[in-house]
Parts: structure tokens; sequence; C-alpha cells
């Protein structure tokens, strides 16, 4: 190739270079926009998922309690209540269980004792709330027993966390 | 049939020489251009007889000057050696004219197209048709030129047209725009004529009679008499009628005085105004450089095609490797900033998705999420997730035994009994009969002490003297 022709050559390889150069430049500019509108909404995205992510670790601190419990499940209440107080006659009545976060299920139990000194009713729910967690004292009711004026009756709901096996 | 390809502009220098050669005379004049505007120097201005060892110098100075590349040297094409004529296309097309401009040249030319060196320096659309300046030289012609510079141990840059330089010359040094003008080189082994009107070039034309014949000869008086007034007429034709005829005159004739007279006497039923330039001798010399420093939009330069000046080429050369190497370093800096730029702001998007997706995994618990319903997916879970905890979160609950000891503690005497008490969440309520309003009261008092909003309703039982009440007392706090 002579020298005329390489260069000439040059010259249309730098001015095709130069014109992708400028066009894609302007392909740039115009996408500008749209780029950073999109980034704009991943950062949104982002800072809602991390939002949540932090109210998440916040519920799983609040486990923490709960999985440092040595036993599976929540001591017996008919137990505790015949170590506490023996001789009580007390009846427990399962209400329902639900499943809770993932490898725990929530029981619920009705209390019933039908004649208990007034005052051991304070320290009845006293033993019980000391239970917490994984029991706790949802509803409660005291009546005056019908038959004899320092007796009452107790109706309790109670609730406890059994973890799954 | 093409022209040849026009030849590369000049360097932008600021020296221009300008040589007036011919085979009795030779002028050199170097023209530095400034601020201030163009500066002219006579180096020489002598019959070639008389040059001898004076013309040494000069050309020492051009041959350093234009090999260090400092300054360019140009000469002219005479009007004897070539044509210049206007030719008229009939359509208002200038492409199409450019198309039929050769065609009309070559059948007006002496000489077959193919052979010479031609262009067209101007062009004008006017009345409808397009006008153009024809210019044209055998390419014999143009060798012998050259070989006539190389004789002076030169190459120069540029090789004019001799008429277009003196017209040009002599409109930037006189007021061309009103009247008939004649310009008249008066040379020793020649004469050139160059008529021009309203500041238009109409033609030019040359005779081999010069002052040399001029003073020896009656009859060459009388023949150029004649072929001055006949090429006049004819130009004046074109022009109104009554006008003003200016002739200037210029060249190294001007200076034997007795000659001078005889030729403008020549010219009497000219009815002119005559005038001579203050430097006559170099004007032929000031032109060409002038032109060479300036470098018009008519420009002409004979030294094209296979005749472009080495230097002239090489600069062209240069000028051009460095527009394509300034467009290549262009090209490859946009390029590496834009693509640098997208391909930062691909990663950043791509860490960010990252970030998104690991957020999203660790908040549903899925192994893949869908791009775009990362926060969808997650508000779904989360809102799972809060049903799920609420019994941890009760259970970690504030106790409400303390608070029923405050219900026990008032009710612990027989002023006040209770004949139910019962808590559900953060109500309390309480149902029993008191000795008074005030005891109940001061109950409800003590509880909101204490960040309950108390509210009794008391009901008299008139046969036990005691007042019922019914209490509901709901957390605030």
């Amino acid at each position: 190739m002579s020298t005329a022709n390489s260069q000439r050559l040059f010259l249309l390889m730098a001015t095709i270079a130069l014109v992708v150069a400028v066009v894609f430049s302007a392909v740039q500019l115009r996408q500008a926009g749209q780029r950073r509108a999109s980034i704009e909404r991943k950062l949104d995205t982002l800072s809602r998922l991390e939002i949540m992510r932090e109210q998440q670790v916040a519920w799983q601190s609040a486990l923490r309690p709960f999985e440092q419990l040595e036993a599976d499940r929540p001591p017996e209440l008919a137990r505790l209540l015949r170590e506490h107080y023996p001789g009580l006659r007390a009846e427990v009545q399962r209400l329902e269980q639900v499943a809770a976060w993932p490898g725990w299920q929530v029981e619920q139990y009705r209390l019933r004792i039908e004649s208990l000194p007034a005052e051991t009713v304070g320290t009845v729910l006293h033993m019980l709330e000391s239970q917490r967690p994984p029991w706790k004292l949802l509803e409660g009711q005291v009546r005056a027993s019908a038959q004899q004026t320092d007796q009452v009756r107790l109706n309790l709901v109670v609730e406890g966390l059994r973890r799954d096996p | 049939m093409n022209q040849p390809d026009a030849p590369a502009p000049l360097p932008p220098l600021r020296t221009a020489y300008g040589m007036d050669v011919s085979a009795q005379y030779v002028a050199i004049v170097r023209s530095q251009q400034s601020r201030a505007g163009i500066h002219h120097e006579t180096l020489l201005a002598e019959s070639t007889q008389d040059t001898g060892r004076t013309v040494q110098q000069p050309l020492a100075a051009i041959r350093s000057d234009t090999t260090l590349g400092l300054a360019s040297v140009s000469m002219a094409m005479p009007v004897l050696q070539s044509s210049i004529r206007w030719l008229t296309a009939p359509f208002p097309s200038l492409n199409k004219a450019r198309k039929v401009l050769p065609s009309l040249l070559d059948i007006q030319l002496p000489f077959p197209i193919e052979k010479c060196i031609y262009g067209f320096p101007a062009l004008e659309r006017r009345d409808g048709k397009v006008h153009a300046l024809a210019i044209a030289a055998p390419r014999e012609a143009v060798e012998q030129r050259l070989q006539e510079a190389q004789d002076w141990k030169l190459d120069p840059h540029r090789l004019d047209h001799e008429g277009l330089a003196l017209w040009d010359q002599y409109q930037r040094e006189q007021n061309t725009q009103a009247g008939f003008h004649v310009l008249i080189y008066l040379g020793i082994d020649r004469t050139v004529w160059v008529a021009g009107q309203a500041g238009r070039l109409l033609g030019a034309w040359s005779s081999r009679i010069g002052t040399e014949r001029l003073r020896a000869a009656d009859e060459s008086l009388q023949e150029w008499g004649n072929r001055s007034l006949r090429a006049t007429a004819l130009q004046q034709s074109h022009g109104q009628a009554g006008e003003q005829t200016t002739v200037h005159w210029c060249g190294p004739g001007c200076a034997e005085e007795p000659v001078r007279e005889r030729v403008q006497a020549a010219l009497a039923p000219l009815n002119a105004e005559h005038r001579t330039d203050r430097e006559a001798a170099t004007f032929l010399a000031r032109a060409l450089s002038t032109r060479a420093l300036q470098q018009p939009d008519d420009g002409w330069d004979f030294r094209r095609g296979p005749y472009v000046q080495a230097q002239s080429a090489a600069f062209g050369v240069k000028a051009q490797q460095k527009i394509a190497a300034i467009a290549l370093v262009t090209a490859v800096l946009l390029l590496a900033l834009n693509g640098g730029f997208r391909i930062w702001l691909d990663r950043q998007e791509a860490a960010l998705d990252q970030r998104i997706r690991e957020k999203a995994l660790a908040l549903t618990g899925l192994p893949r999420v869908e791009p775009g319903q990362e926060v969808l997916l997650a508000e779904r879970a989360l809102a799972e997730q809060a049903e799920q905890i609420e019994p941890f979160l009760r259970a970690l609950g504030p106790s409400r035994t303390a608070h029923w000891q405050l219900l026990l503690t008032h009710g612990a005497v027989d002023t006040l009994t209770y004949d139910s008490i019962g808590f559900d969440g953060d109500t309390l309520r309480a149902e029993g009969t008191a000795q008074s309003r005030d005891l109940v009261e001061q109950l409800e008092a003590a509880l909101q002490a204490e960040g309950w909003d108390a509210t009794v309703q008391l009901q008299d039982a008139a046969d036990l003297e005691r007042v019922h009440f019914r209490l509901t007392a709901r957390r605030t706090t």
C-alpha cells in the first residue's frame, strides 16, 4: 500500500473512531437519565429492605431468651401448682396450639381453681408470672366464692411457647 | 475530466517571499505578517543583466528560511503561458455547473484540457446562471516554469497566476468598486493587462512587448497600443457607458519614464485617469508574497496534483496526520471515559442488585427471589413473621401482676370488696362494692396516677348502704 493510501486509511479510521466515540457518548448521555432513575429506585429498594431487615433482626433478638431455655417445653402448669401449693385443686384445660415462629409452637391453657384463699391470689399470680418465659398470663378473672367469703374462684388463661424437638 | 487535486494550504507562516522572475528581470520581496499588518521589504529589483552577485544573498536567505520551514516562496505563472477567462453555465445549480465547466473550458482552450492544470477559483450565481472564473495552463508550461525556479535553486511553494495576483494586489491597495479599471504591468520583456470593474476581475491578457522592444521600435509601440485598446474596448463593452476609466501602472518598466509616457499617450483614446504605483517595480512580487500570507478564497496555485510542492505536501500530510491523531486520541479518550464510566456504573448497579438480593433472601428465607419482587416478597414475609413473633413479644412484655397488687391492696379491707377482678391484655376490670364513693374514687385516682385510663360507674345499693362500682382501666403508657 502506498504512503498516500496509508495516510488516507489512517485518517478514515481515525474519523470512524471519532464518529463511533461521539455516537457512543451521545447514547451514554441519553441513557444517563434512565440509569440514574434506575439506581435511585434500587437505592430506595435497598433502603426499604434494610429497614425491614432491622425489624427482622430485632425480632430475632426477641427469640434469644427463649432459645437459651434448657427445656424445649414449658413446665407443666399442674405440676407447678402442686409444687408450690400442694393440696390445691386446679383444673388445667388445653385450649389451642398454633405454630409461631419457625421451630416454635404456642399453646394456650385455661387454669381453673374453684376455691382459693383470697390472700393467696396475688402469690399464685406472681408465681405464674415468674415463669416468664416461656409462660405468660394472658387473661384472668377472680370472683368471690358464693359459698365462702374468704375464698375466691380463679380463672386464668395462660400462654406458653414450646420449641419443636 | 477531473481537475487535479487542490494543493494543501500553505503552513501558517508569518514570512513569505514573492519572486517576480523573468528572463530579463528579477524582483524579490520579503513580506512579514504581524498584528500591525504586512510589512514588505524589497530584497532585490534588478534587471537580470545587473544581478550577478547581488541576487545570491537574497536567494541564500530564501533557501535558508524555506529549508527551516520559516517562510514560503511564491512565483507566478505568466499570463502569456496560461489562460484566464469567465465561463457561463446556463443554469443556476452550482453542482451541475461544476460537472459541465471542464467541457465548456475544453472547447475554448487552444490546447487539450487533459494536458492542462486547470481549475475554477471563483464561482458566481447571477441572473439564473453560473459564472465561473477558469484558469488553465499546459502541464509543459508548468514544468518549464518550475524548471526555471530550479535554475535559481529554488522550489517555490506556490505557483500563482500572474493576472490573478496583480488584480488581487490592486484591489488591496486601491478602491476598485467604482468605474472601469485597467492595471498594466509594464515589464522589460512583456506587458500584462488586467481589467476589472466594480471590484470584479474581467480578464487578463499579455504581450511579449515590454520596455525593451518599446524603447527600440515604433512598430512595437503601435502594436502595443492597438492591442491595448482592442482588449480594453472589449472588456469595457461589458460595462456601463460613460464610466470613469482608471489605468494603474506597475512593473519595472514604469521606471523608464520616456517609455511610460509614450505608452500612456498610446492609450489616450481611453480618456482614462492614469496613476503609477509608488512601488511599481515590486508590485507583482509584493502581490505574490501577500497572497501567500493571506491565502485568499480565490487563491490559485498551479502546484497541484503531481506538481504539489514537497514541503507543502509534507505539511499537508503532517496536517492530516495531526488531525487524524487528534481525532484518534479524542476518540480513544471519549471511548475510554464513557466506557470506563459505563463499566463503573454497571458494577455499582450490580453491587446494588447483589445487596438487594442478599437482603431479600435473608428476609424471606426463600432460595430465590425474582428481580423486581424483592420488596413485595419481603413485605409478605415480614407480615407473616409479625404474627409469628407476637407471642414472644407478649411473653417479654411487662408484667401486670403489679397492677393486680394495686387493686388487691385497695381491696384488702372491708371497706372495699371485689366481686370480680379481671385482666385482659392491657385492660383491668373490677366489680364490687365499697363503703363509700370516696373509696372508689381513691382507687380510680391511684390507677390514673399509675398511667391507667380508669373510669368508674357507681350505683348506690340501698339495702347494703354500700356503693356498687364497676371499674374499667386501660393502659395508656
